[in-house]
């Protein structure tokens, strides 16, 4: 049987189960943010038009909405708990574009101020040294070197520093969001095997949640883990607790790698920029010491 | 693919990796096992294979740490032994709830209790604290360096030129170098600061110890929260209290809990030891109250206050902290340019 037959077979026993909850979900799909509305709008139709089909379609697009219809028995009180828990889910990090934003600011006045410095003020100071013929000390002539090497190559130095910026966000972005991954694969998971659903099932529907490719639990990777796989082998009551557990484990690591990209940008770029603009500041003084030096 | 050539070799070399950085758990990897030990004594499922489980999935020192307690509990060892003979598997506090939850039989609760207050496990509190300690350590580093150039650098040249030109240093410039002293005779503080940090990072006992008198009052709201699960689960005060400070390895916090036991009333004996304010110990003794709520009731304020205290510091520290160097940015741009000024006119 292949992942979209689990789907549809989960999805319309849940359809079957849960058509009183429709109104419900409706107003959920009002409460929730406009932009993650429409997978709530679309689960509450077709649960209250008893479709099977535009039900699948709804879960195929967003799985992890179906989880508490998927894992709820008939009659159980706390659905709509676990639909407002689903539907209300605090954001992990700062946002996607949180940590992009700022590293991309770091970059882009990082290398504005560069530029204008090497083509604006450098050759001043340049042409002004030039006229007294003296010997400049040794960070003077490195900062007066870097003006050509800027104007010449600052095409290239735009592209690495924008690609190091997006490195840098990808770094940032990507590590956490395989905890992520993780952790809401457990949770479904977790779920799921509460609600009775038979294992091989549960670990079809936990990785569409997750948006991962098929898992194998006698080869696992992630984001089904060994720890998972060690709790699947209990029954599961006790599975279902030690999912959960793991399951709030990896979110801590999730929550932990997306604040690294909140707090360490901003640090960073005082740094480089503070450093920049005191080492040049510092640089073109020396000169003016040593030509006063030896005028007296 | 455990059992091939390669996957035998990259297990090596994980474990290779593990023993060159095995330091000790951080609060999310302390956090982990608490989370692993309590779900795994609920679920009556070993505690061994899941901590082996997580070491599978886990990353630098943690993953040999948590084999070697999985080993420990193999062998017969319970879990407070266990973490014991593993020093750096858990943070302080974290042992501290695993052995008094085991001591009483309520690991369960006990660690829920521990991990739902516990602060540093909250992302935007390390995110503040982070950036706040983020820019205090680029703020100063920048200033040592750019300083300490001009210092050593460029104030030398000046006062040879002053000296030599034989006109009065100016008074900016004297003030400047005073400060320089005065700021010299005080270099111990960071001095100081610098050696606590070497010993915190190379040393998990060292960094208890540097810590302990910070965290106190973090220590003190877990007790309370411990206390109140004791309560709930129909366990005595006094015994609860006893047991943890057995379990404490704060001596301070074990000789505050040591206090506790004796003739009622118990919120005044919580009070007199400093655990909780005259208000909450009122209201544990009014008749009829609920001991459990109320403790937990106290240590929520005690959150609320600490987190308060956090908030304001780290909101305070920002501007204050701009200002300061500002202000000494200022004297130090005077100091330099005054002279080079009057030096030109001297020389015009």
């Amino acid at each position: 049987m292949s992942d979209r037959d689990v789907l549809a077979r989960h999805v319309a026993a849940a359809i079957e189960r849960h058509r009183g909850v429709a109104a419900y979900l409706g107003l959920v799909a009002e409460a929730v943010p406009p932009h993650e509305r429409g997978p709530w709008r679309r689960m509450a139709e077709a649960v209250a038009a008893g479709d099977v089909a535009a039900g699948v379609e709804a879960a195929r697009r967003a799985t992890a909405c179906w989880i508490p219809l998927i894992a709820t028995a008939p009659g159980d009180h706390r659905l709509e708990a676990r639909i407002l828990q689903a539907a209300t889910r605090a954001p992990r990090g700062g946002g996607p574009w949180a940590a992009l934003g700022l590293a991309l600011a770091t970059v882009t006045l990082t290398s504005v101020l560069t530029l204008l410095f090497t083509t604006v003020v450098l050759p001043v100071f340049e042409a002004l040294f030039d006229d007294f013929g003296m010997r400049l000390p040794w960070l003077t002539r490195v900062t007066l070197a870097v003006g050509p090497a800027a104007r010449r190559g600052w095409p290239l130095a735009a592209a690495a520093m924008v690609l190091g910026g997006v490195g840098w966000w990808f770094l940032v972005r990507q590590a956490p969001r395989r905890a992520s991954a993780a952790a809401d694969f457990t949770r479904a998971l977790a779920r799921l095997v509460a609600g009775g659903v038979a294992y091989d099932d549960a670990l079809v529907l936990a990785a569409r949640v997750a948006d991962a490719p098929p898992v194998d639990p006698a080869d696992p990777a992630r984001p089904l883990t060994y720890a998972a796989v060690a709790a699947l082998e209990a029954p599961p009551v006790a599975a279902a607790v030690l999912l959960d557990a793991v399951a709030d484990c990896h979110d801590d690591r999730a929550r932990g790698g997306s604040s690294i990209g909140e707090w360490f940008v901003g640090p960073l770029a005082v740094a480089t920029i503070g450093l920049l603009v005191g080492l040049a500041v510092i640089a073109l003084f020396l000169p003016l010491v040593q030509v006063v030096s030896s005028l007296s | 693919m455990r059992d091939t050539i390669l996957g035998r070799a990259l297990g090596a070399i994980r474990r290779a990796w593990r023993r060159a950085w095995a330091t000790a758990a951080t609060r999310v990897e302390s956090a982990a096992v608490l989370r692993l030990v309590a779900a795994s004594i609920t679920a009556g499922v070993p505690v061994a294979t899941m901590l082996d489980a997580w070491a599978e999935d886990g990353r630098g020192g943690q993953g040999t740490r948590l084999e070697r307690a999985a080993g420990l509990l193999r062998r017969g060892a319970t879990v407070s032994e266990a973490v014991a003979r593993v020093p750096g598997l858990v943070q302080e506090d974290h042992a501290v709830a695993l052995a008094f939850g085991e001591r009483i039989g309520l690991v369960g609760p006990v660690v829920r209790a521990t991990l739902a207050g516990d602060e540093l496990l909250d992302p935007t509190a390390r995110r503040e604290l982070r950036a706040v300690g983020g820019y205090l350590a680029v703020v100063v580093v920048s200033l040592c360096v750019i300083s300490g150039f001009l210092a050593i650098r460029t104030l030398p040249q000046f006062l040879k030129i002053i000296d030599d030109m034989g006109t009065s240093r100016p008074w900016i410039l004297v003030s400047w170098l005073s400060f320089m002293e005065v700021l010299g005779g005080w270099l111990w503080v960071p001095a100081c600061l610098a050696g606590m940090v070497a010993v915190g990072a190379c040393s998990a006992t060292g960094r208890s110890l540097v810590t302990r008198p910070f965290s106190r009052p973090r220590r003190v709201t877990a007790a309370l929260d411990a206390l109140a699960v004791a309560q709930a689960g129909g366990l005595p005060m006094d015994e609860a209290a006893v047991v943890l400070a057995e379990c404490q390895g704060d001596p301070v916090l074990a000789a505050m809990l040591a206090r506790v036991p004796g003739p009622e009333p118990r919120g005044g004996r919580l009070c007199a030891a400093g655990l909780v304010d005259a208000t909450q110990g009122a209201a544990l003794d009014a008749p009829a109250a609920d001991a459990s709520a109320v403790l937990h009731a106290a240590a929520a304020a005690r959150r609320f206050q600490s987190n308060r205290r956090r908030l304001v510091l780290c909101r305070m520290l920002g501007p204050v902290m701009a200002l300061a160097v500002g202000v000494f940015v200022l004297f130090q741009a005077l100091a330099v340019f005054v002279p080079l000024v009057e030096i030109i006119h001297a020389l015009s």
